[in-house]
């Protein structure tokens, strides 16, 4: 598995991770790293990073970690804790980590910290395995 | 409550609905209705809505219901389950009820689903009240 090509993979083709203003920047079996740099666009109406915002960094983090297997994977469901506000513009990373990999079903841990480790989010996510392969080196020279 | 006022001020007021392109369309008492605007900008990489998208949706739509109590609230947490993949070319309403209005915790589902009710999502979220009333009068379009 090629992961620096199944990141730049990720960060081309996910129109709504581009809207929301996130990156995948790492990813290796099982685990992996997107970075979410929050602007005014992500506050919401009680002046605090929209929870939709967070839960789409951790579904990144989450979604690039099933990857990591070299398939294509849908979330199933998820489930979300959302447990300190983030009251300014700063950057913010989603890591996901797996929790069990079975033969469809990929059961993802993730969370949302920031550089002093402080965390904002946990989600646990569960996502059914496709078994699609990825092409990002023949997608992407088509694009 | 003037929910036509509380509409108004949610629906202007929330910089990330506006960038997501979510539209409310009623509130009542435990009750709102909103949709999603979706376009290619919405697409994940499997080619269809993405699911952050459709959480968003779910969310602020619970926060609408939740609001119409009179009341600031925050999202505490929120149980998602998807059911069919949203396609570019469907139509996304979603509408959420309270199930349970307590003294600080509110308990709302949300349904996601299209003009013929197919369901794309279900969701169960948990709101707080933060007892800071929502003073309306003071917010001008």
């Amino acid at each position: 598995m090629n992961y620096n090509q199944l990141i730049n993979h990720r960060n081309a083709r996910n129109s709504y991770s581009i809207l929301s203003n996130i990156i995948t920047t790492e990813i290796r079996e099982g685990y992996a790293k997107c970075e979410l740099n929050i602007t005014e666009n992500h506050f919401n109406v009680i002046n605090v990073v929209a929870g939709g915002a967070l839960f789409t960094l951790m579904d990144s983090a989450g979604g690039a970690t099933a990857n990591s297997y070299g398939a294509r994977v849908t979330t199933l469901s998820s489930s979300v804790e959302f447990l300190n506000a983030i009251k300014e513009p700063k950057k913010v990373y989603g890591i996901g980590r797996t929790l069990k990999r079975g033969k469809n079903i990929i059961v993802v841990d993730t969370l949302v910290e920031d550089d002093q480790g402080k965390c904002y989010a946990q989600g646990t996510f569960t996502y059914f395995n496709l078994k699609a392969p990825f092409h990002p080196t023949e997608e992407n020279n088509n694009e | 409550m003037d929910y036509n006022k509380l509409k108004d001020y949610l629906g202007n007021q929330d910089h990330f609905i506006k960038e997501i392109g979510i539209e409310i369309d009623s509130i009542r008492e435990g009750f709102a209705q909103t949709r999603l605007i979706h376009t290619d900008r919405h697409r994940n990489a499997n080619g269809v809505v993405n699911g952050g998208a459709l959480y968003t949706l779910a969310d602020f739509t619970g926060v609408c219901a939740a609001s119409s109590y009179g009341y600031r609230i925050t999202t505490l947490n929120g149980t998602v389950n998807y059911l069919k993949p949203v396609r570019m070319n469907d139509k996304v309403i979603a509408v959420g009820r309270t199930t349970k209005y307590g003294n600080r915790i509110i308990n709302i589902t949300v349904d996601l689903f299209n003009d013929d009710g197919v369901i794309f999502m279900q969701s169960d979220l948990l709101f707080y009240n933060l007892g800071i009333k929502l003073e309306l009068n003071e917010y001008e379009l």
